[in-house]
């Protein structure tokens, strides 16, 4: 057998014996570069910081939402947007027929405004809203880059919508509401009451000042405040969460003059009645109604309003007398003519439509400042 | 035709040599080459995964929860004043980790200005911290949430090693 050349082999075979005793006695590997390096960077240091700087935008935004929300029904920024009367303490939402409903929404963005440049004061924003329940802001978008150890520049948009759980249709309803109570409450004499009967039907209506003051205003008196619960509920500026609430006062002035009430009819000989209510010394002129229709009994509402159909046999026939036309107190009346009796009005009508024996229904109205007040009730003869 | 046969049988032992070496070559190199790659590919999941655990992180701050429009990053927020919407909070983080039933998501630590709040309580000893965010708080200080998940493999070997040389020492 030839062994010449058999040192070489023997040469070659000692070299990777030495390789393989330093791999693995030294534990020396061969650099394998991490995979995705730059990716995991980009996601981890750049992206992921521009999601947590969304975040936090989002945040103040909708902290910035409720906090405006508690206080715009409730601040005295709401009572200098109404022009109606800035001295009552609480915003007044009327001033008898007419409305001066704050602009709620529009305070709502300008102190959301407001709060943003207070807390973000970085932040440049074009334009604000809200849409439902929805904060809409829309931004400038924002750059973010990153040198270290790669390089990577990532530009996003810092516009924000945050959900703040609170619909401006609901200041709407509330509105609705209000107008359906002055409206309601307004022509009664003692609205107090009629309001009491309204609040029996409302249970997230309260009289009086949200913080428990008294409910009726001084300064004029046929107003009264009121403080409505939202069903909605926000973080406060403190951290607790608390009722959105309205506070406010409505004016129950009447445009026209009060109904006439506590009528009262008394049959005198034959055809004549003597009609007696109590005296008005503000109103200009009466009137007096007299119906055979006795489907009117029980009819609240105004005159005017009232259709009777004569082919039937039915009639609505009206008497009217100034106050100057009324004659002082006297033992022996004529027929067709007012007399004020302490603290009475007595009528005495007579008129070719009324028959012995039958019966008859009568509602007495007043007239100030050529307005009619409503019929409060017929009242048989 | 004999001298033919013996240069065969010195070209077969050649051959056996070669493979022989070719072998042990291969087997070194792999062995080298194995533990590089698996380490590197530990790191580039440790990386995968902490990215996985931040958006994990982003989606539990912005749950809603029952408060109209509010989300977990606000009850935390409100947290800081208000200790029973500390309550809420751990609730609604116990509810999110058992909805999502990820690892990386086994634990969760509040820090507040003034004080600490385990929301999803763990055993420390065997989890790692893998995401934090922070977030403006109502006394215009910083709120930390810190989420911690399995133990990384990289925090794995570092604390065998140090309980190796304590056993050493």
């Amino acid at each position: 057998m030839n062994h010449k050349g058999a040192v070489f082999h023997w040469v070659i075979f000692g070299l990777l014996l030495a390789l393989g005793t330093f791999f693995f006695f030294f534990q020396i590997g061969i650099q394998v570069p991490v995979k995705g390096n730059w990716q995991l960077h980009f996601l981890n240091e750049v992206y992921f910081k521009a999601e947590e700087d969304l975040l936090r935008t989002e945040q103040i935004l909708r902290w910035a939402g409720w906090e405006a929300l508690s206080d715009v029904f409730q601040s005295s920024s709401m009572t200098q947007a109404t022009t109606c009367s800035p001295v009552v303490p609480y915003p007044l939402w009327n001033k008898g027929e007419q409305w001066c409903l704050p602009p709620a929404k529009e305070v709502f963005i300008q102190k959301v405004t407001k709060l943003i440049h207070q807390d973000m004061p970085q932040y440049e924003f074009s334009e604000l809203n809200l849409r439902g329940k929805t904060l809409v802001v829309k931004a400038k978008p924002a750059v973010l880059v990153s040198k270290d150890p790669y390089f990577a520049r990532y530009s996003y948009d810092t516009s924000a919508s945050v959900d703040i759980g609170y619909d401006f249709v609901e200041y709407g309803q509330i509105t609705s509401e209000a107008q359906q109570l002055v409206q309601q409450c307004s022509s009664a004499r003692d609205f107090e009451s009629c309001v009491q009967q309204f609040l029996l039907t409302k249970s997230h209506w309260k009289s009086g000042a949200c913080s428990g003051e008294e409910s009726l205003l001084s300064a004029q008196p046929r107003a009264q405040s009121f403080c409505v619960e939202s069903l909605s509920s926000v973080f406060g500026s403190s951290g607790q969460l608390v009722p959105l609430r309205y506070q406010f006062s409505l004016d129950f002035t009447s445009a026209q003059p009060f109904a006439v009430q506590k009528v009262a009819v008394h049959k005198l000989e034959l055809t004549n009645y003597e009609i007696t209510f109590p005296f008005e010394p503000s109103v200009e002129e009466f009137t007096l109604y007299f119906t055979n229709y006795n489907g009117l009994v029980g009819y609240q509402g105004s005159a005017s309003d009232i259709i009777i159909l004569s082919g039937a046999g039915n009639f609505l026939d009206k008497v009217s007398w100034k106050q100057e036309a009324v004659l002082p107190c006297a033992s022996q009346k004529e027929a067709g003519k007012a007399y004020h009796c302490d603290t009475q009005m007595s009528y005495i009508l007579t008129s070719p439509l009324l028959v012995d024996g039958e019966d008859y229904f009568f509602a007495v109205t007043s007239i100030h400042n050529g307005k009619e007040s409503f019929i409060e009730q017929f009242v048989p003869g | 035709m004999l001298r033919s046969q013996k240069g065969m049988l010195d070209d077969l032992f050649d051959f056996i040599f070669t493979v022989v070496m070719a072998f042990f070559l291969l087997f070194f190199l792999s062995g080298a080459l194995n533990s590089s790659v698996s380490k590197s590919k530990d790191l580039a999941v440790e990386n995968a995964n902490t990215f996985t655990a931040s958006n994990q992180l982003l989606q539990y701050l912005r749950t809603p929860v029952r408060t109209t429009g509010a989300t977990i990053s606000d009850l935390i927020v409100a947290g800081e004043t208000q200790e029973d919407i500390q309550q809420q909070v751990t609730k609604a983080t116990l509810d999110f980790s058992q909805a999502i039933h990820s690892d990386l998501f086994l634990g969760v630590i509040i820090t507040y200005p003034d004080s600490k709040v385990v929301a999803l309580p763990f055993d420390i000893n065997v989890a790692s911290r893998y995401a934090t965010i922070n977030l403006p708080s109502l006394t215009g200080k910083e709120i930390e949430i810190a989420v911690y998940g399995k133990r990384k493999r990289s925090e794995q070997e570092f604390a065998q090693a140090a309980s190796l040389g304590e056993g050493a020492g």
